[in-house]
C-alpha cells in the first residue's frame, strides 16, 4: 500500500512537471540570454574504497552504490554518498569525516560485528544537519533509519541489563512517537519498513523532516497524499507539515496543476505549515520530458533540474551515469526564470533525491564523472544576471 | 424459581448482611482447606522433599506469599522458582503463572554483555519471587528479584511484553518495561526499587517504591505509585499500604511515643480522609504490641472490603534447640483487627504460619476471612478462618 502511494505521488509529480514540459510551442514565455552557464571544478576525488576516495573500481558494485547525492552543510563542506558510507570533504578536497559502516582492522572485526551497522550494505538516502548529525536509511527491506551523532556513533536507546528501555533515543524515539500518534502503518512508512521515508532533509534549525504517507486525517482535510513529519534536534515530534519539497529555512513546497496548460503552480508553506505564496512557473524553452527533485535556497529561489530527453542511465566506473542532457533552471520566488545551468552526465540520483545542491551563497553544486576521479562542480549562480528572461 | 430470581435474592441477602459483617464482633472458625503436595510439577509446590530440606537448612523460604482473589481462588507464590500457583477453594489446581523455564535464548550470550539484538525477556535472570498481586481480569503482577522487577502476565499466563517491530525496534511499551520507563521518568532514577505490589477492584495497580537515589530529597520511605489498568502512571499516593478499593493507609509518625498508633486513610485519589487512633483493648497486655509506648510497626497491614484493618505481627516459633526443619520455617502470628473507625474488634493468634522473606504467609479476602499457609512434611497446608457470617 505504501509503495503504491509513493508511486502515485511520484507519478503525480511527473505528470505535473510533464505538464510544465508540454507547454505549447506557439507561445514563448521566456528567452534565456545565455542558456548554458558553465560550472567549474571545486575539487576532485579519486575513485576507490580508501577513506579519501569514493566509488568502486568494479562495475557490479558501482551499479548499486556509486557516488551520488551531493549535499553541502552550513559550514560549506561537501558531502557525498558512496556505498555504505557518507563522506564529508572540505572545499579543498581533503577528507573531513566518514559516517556509516566503517571497515575496521582485523583485530576490530569482532567489535565491528556488534555494530548496528553490521548488516548495512548500501545507503539509500541521507540527510545532514549543522551539528554534524547524519541520518540515513539502508537498502534492505525493513531497513532502519540510522541516526549518527557528531562523534560517528549510532544514537541508540539506553537499555538496562535486562533490555528494558531506560531512555528512548534515535530512530526508536521517532518510531515510538509516530506509532503513538498515527499508528503503526505511518510509523513504519516514516521509519524503516519496506521503503522508509521517501525523502529526508534538515533545516537551519537542525529540525529533521521525513517525507512519507500523510496521516488519514491530513488526507481527508487537504487531499494530500504525502507530507513531512518534523522532528526537533532531540527528535521530539513537532507535527506534520504539508509539502513535497523543502528548503533550508524549513519552508516547504508543493507543485500543483496550473490554471492553463502553459504553467504550473508552486505552493509555498512557512514553518507553521501556512501557505504563504503560490507561484506560477512558466516553462523554459524547448521540450522538457524529465525532471528531478528541485532544491531551494534561503531566498526561496527554485532550482529545477530537468533533462531534455529521456535516456536509460549507463553503468560506468565508478557509478551509474545519466547520459541525458541535464539542465538546472533557476527561478526566483515570483516564478521568473533567471538562468539555466548545464549539468553534463550527472550520476543517477536514486529514490527521490536531487542531483544538485545549493548553499547559502546560492552556489550550485553537482557531480561529474571524470575518467579516474569524481569531480565536484560548482556554479556561482549569483554572478549571473538576476533576470535573464524577457517576458 | 428461576435462576434470575435466585440471583436477585442472593444479591439482596448479601446487601442486607453486608453491614452486619463489618459491624458484628467477628468470630473466627478454623478450617483446613487443602494440602498442596511438594513436587516440581505445576500442580504441586516447591520441589522434592529432600531438596526442600536443603533449602530450609539454608534458611530459604519456599513460599513468598498467599493471595485470595475475588473468585475465592487461593494463590501461593513460590519464592525461588518465581511462580504463582492457583487453587480453588477445594484445592483443585487452576493454573500456574510464570511457569516457564528459562531457555538458552532467554539469556545473554555472554555474561555482563548483551548482544545488540537483545531486547529483554521479562523473566530473564529472575531469581526469586518477592510478592505478587492479581487484578479482577486475571492479570498477574509478580515482583521478582533481582532488581525488584514486576513481571506482568496476562490472564492466560503469558508474559506481557512491549511490542517490537520486525526490525527489533520497540514501538509500544507494555508490561514492566512500560511501568519501569514511567517510574524512571517520574523519579529520575535508573533503578526504581519496588517493595510491594497491590491491585484494586478497578484493576489499578499500586507499587510501593523506595527512592534509592542519593539526592537530598530522597527518602528511604517507600511511596506508592498508582497505575491505571493499562499501566499508565496516574500519580503518587500517600501512605504505605493499599486497600482493595484503592484507598491507601499509612501510620502517622508525629511523635516517637505514638509511632504506629495512628493510621491515616487516604482516598484512591490521594486525598486525606481520616486519621484513626488504634486503641488497644484493656485485656491485651501492652507488651503484646507496644514499642516505646505505642504500637510497634507491624510486619504487615491488611485491609478488607469493609475497610477493617488487620495488623499482622509475627514471632519465631519457640526457641532452640530446633529439631524440625518444617517447624523452624514457620512463625507464630498475631493479628489485631480494627474497624474502619479504629475500634478494636478481635485478636487472632495463629500458632504456625509459613515464613516468607517478608510478611508471613497470611491474607484476608474481601469479607475479612483469614487465609494462611503452613509447611507440613508432605506439602503445604492452606488454612482458613472464616467468620460465621460469611455468605
Amino acid at each position: 500500500m505504501t509503495l503504491l502511494r509513493i508511486g502515485r505521488a511520484m507519478l503525480l509529480f511527473a505528470v505535473v512537471l510533464s505538464g510544465v514540459a508540454s507547454f505549447g510551442d506557439e507561445q514563448n514565455y521566456g528567452e534565456l540570454q545565455n542558456p548554458e552557464y558553465p560550472g567549474v571544478m571545486l575539487f576532485s576525488i579519486p575513485y576507490g574504497s580508501q577513506p579519501g576516495q569514493v566509488g568502486f573500481r568494479k562495475l557490479e558494485h558501482s551499479e548499486a552504490a556509486g557516488p551520488s547525492h551531493v549535499k553541502v552543510d552550513r559550514h560549506g563542506n561537501v558531502w557525498l554518498l558512496s556505498g555504505s558510507q557518507v563522506k564529508a570533504f572540505r572545499r579543498d578536497g581533503t577528507l573531513l569525516r566518514v559516517a556509516g559502516r566503517v571497515t575496521r582492522s582485523d583485530t576490530d572485526q569482532a567489535e565491528d560485528a556488534r555494530s548496528p551497522l553490521e548488516h548495512l550494505r548500501f545507503i539509500r538516502k541521507y540527510a545532514i544537519d549543522g551539528r554534524g548529525y547524519v541520518y540515513f536509511t539502508g537498502d534492505r527491506p525493513l531497513t532502519h533509519l540510522f541516526v549518527i551523532n557528531e562523534s560517528n556513533e549510532v544514537v541508540l536507546s539506553d537499555r538496562d541489563v535486562y533490555g528494558n528501555l531506560v531512555q528512548v533515543r534515535g530512530e526508536e524515539k521517532m518510531l515510538w512517537q509516530l506509532q503513538r500518534q498515527f499508528g503503526h502503518e505511518i510509523a513504519k512508512a516514516c521509519i524503516g519498513g519496506l521503503t522508509g521515508p521517501l525523502f529526508m532533509g534538515t533545516d537551519e534549525a537542525d529540525h529533521l523532516y521525513l517525507l512519507a504517507d500523510a496521516p488519514v486525517q491530513d488526507k481527508e482535510r487537504s487531499g494530500t497524499e504525502m507530507c513531512f513529519y518534523e522532528f526537533t534536534p532531540d527528535l521530539e515530534f513537532v507535527g506534520t507539515v504539508p509539502g513535497y519539497y523543502m528548503g533550508p529555512d524549513g519552508y516547504t513546497y508543493e507543485f500543483a496543476a496550473g490554471n492553463t496548460a502553459e504553467n504550473v503552480r508552486l505552493h509555498t508553506y512557512d514553518r507553521e505549515g501556512n501557505r504563504v505564496r503560490t507561484t506560477r512557473l512558466i516553462r523554459p524553452e524547448g521540450p522538457w520530458p524529465g525532471c528531478s527533485r528541485p532544491v531551494f535556497d534561503w531566498s526561496h529561489n527554485i532550482y529545477l533540474p530537468c533533462s531534455s530527453k529521456r535516456d536509460q542511465p549507463v553503468a560506468v566506473v565508478p557509478g551509474v551515469q545519466i547520459r541525458s542532457d541535464y539542465n538546472v533552471y533557476k527561478y526566483n520566488p515570483d516564478g521568473e526564470l533567471l538562468a539555466k545551468f548545464k549539468i553534463p552526465n550527472p550520476p543517477v540520483h536514486r529514490g527521490a533525491a536531487s542531483p544538485i545542491a545549493v548553499d547559502e551563497d546560492e552556489n550550485l553544486y553537482y557531480l561529474n564523472f571524470g575518467a579516474s576521479e569524481l569531480q565536484v562542480m560548482i556554479v556561482e549562480t549569483k554572478k549571473y544576471p538576476t533576470s535573464t528572461t524577457t517576458p | 424459581m428461576t435462576n434470575m430470581t435466585m440471583t436477585r435474592i442472593g444479591i439482596i441477602a448479601v446487601c442486607l448482611l453486608t453491614p452486619l459483617v463489618g459491624a458484628a464482633q467477628s468470630t473466627y472458625t478454623e478450617q483446613s482447606l487443602f494440602t498442596v503436595e511438594y513436587g516440581w510439577e505445576p500442580w504441586k509446590i516447591g520441589s522434592y522433599v529432600h531438596m526442600l530440606t536443603d533449602r530450609f537448612q539454608q534458611g530459604v523460604p519456599l513460599l513468598s506469599g498467599i493471595l485470595v482473589n475475588d473468585k475465592g481462588d487461593v494463590w501461593l507464590g513460590e519464592a525461588k522458582d518465581c511462580m504463582a500457583k492457583g487453587f480453588t477453594y477445594d484445592g483443585e489446581f487452576v493454573r500456574v503463572v510464570g511457569y516457564r523455564r528459562l531457555q538458552p535464548s532467554d539469556l545473554p550470550h555472554e555474561p555482563h554483555r548483551l548482544p545488540p539484538e537483545y531486547k529483554g525477556y521479562p523473566w530473564a535472570f529472575a531469581t526469586g519471587l518477592v510478592d505478587f498481586a492479581m487484578d479482577r481480569r486475571g492479570i498477574s503482577y509478580l515482583l521478582v528479584n533481582p532488581d525488584t522487577r514486576v513481571i506482568v502476565f496476562d490472564a492466560d499466563g503469558e508474559p506481557i511484553q512491549s511490542r517490537i517491530a520486525a526490525d527489533g525496534l520497540c514501538y509500544e511499551l507494555r508490561g514492566w518495561e512500560k511501568i519501569c520507563y514511567q517510574l524512571r521518568q517520574e523519579m529520575d532514577v535508573v533503578w526504581p526499587v519496588v517493595e510491594d505490589v497491590w491491585c484494586d477492584i478497578d484493576n489499578n495497580v499500586y507499587l510501593a517504591v523506595s527512592d534509592p537515589s542519593d539526592a537530598p530529597e530522597a527518602t528511604s520511605q517507600a511511596k506508592i505509585a498508582q497505575f491505571s489498568e493499562t499501566l499508565d502512571f496516574i500519580g503518587w499516593r500517600p501512605g504505605r499500604y493499599v486497600g482493595p478499593d484503592g484507598k491507601t493507609y499509612g501510620f502517622a509518625a508525629k511523635s516517637a511515643e505514638r509511632v504506629g498508633s495512628e493510621l491515616a486513610k487516604f482516598t484512591a485519589k490521594g486525598k486525606h480522609m481520616d486519621t484513626v487512633r488504634l486503641i488497644p483493648p484493656p485485656q491485651i497486655a501492652p507488651t503484646d504490641y507496644q514499642a516505646e509506648g505505642g504500637w510497634a510497626i507491624p510486619d504487615g497491614v491488611l485491609v478488607d472490603a469493609y475497610e477493617n484493618v488487620y495488623l499482622v505481627f509475627s514471632d519465631p516459633v519457640g526457641d532452640s534447640p530446633r529439631t524440625d526443619l518444617w517447624t523452624e520455617a514457620q512463625v507464630t502470628v498475631r493479628i489485631y483487627k480494627f474497624s474502619e473507625t479504629g475500634d478494636f474488634i478481635t485478636k487472632v493468634s495463629l500458632p504456625s504460619v509459613a515464613r516468607t522473606a517478608s510478611l508471613p504467609c497470611v491474607a484476608v479476602d474481601s469479607f475479612g476471612d483469614i487465609y494462611y499457609a503452613m509447611y507440613r512434611k508432605t506439602g503445604v497446608e492452606v488454612h482458613h478462618q472464616s467468620t460465621m457470617l460469611r455468605p
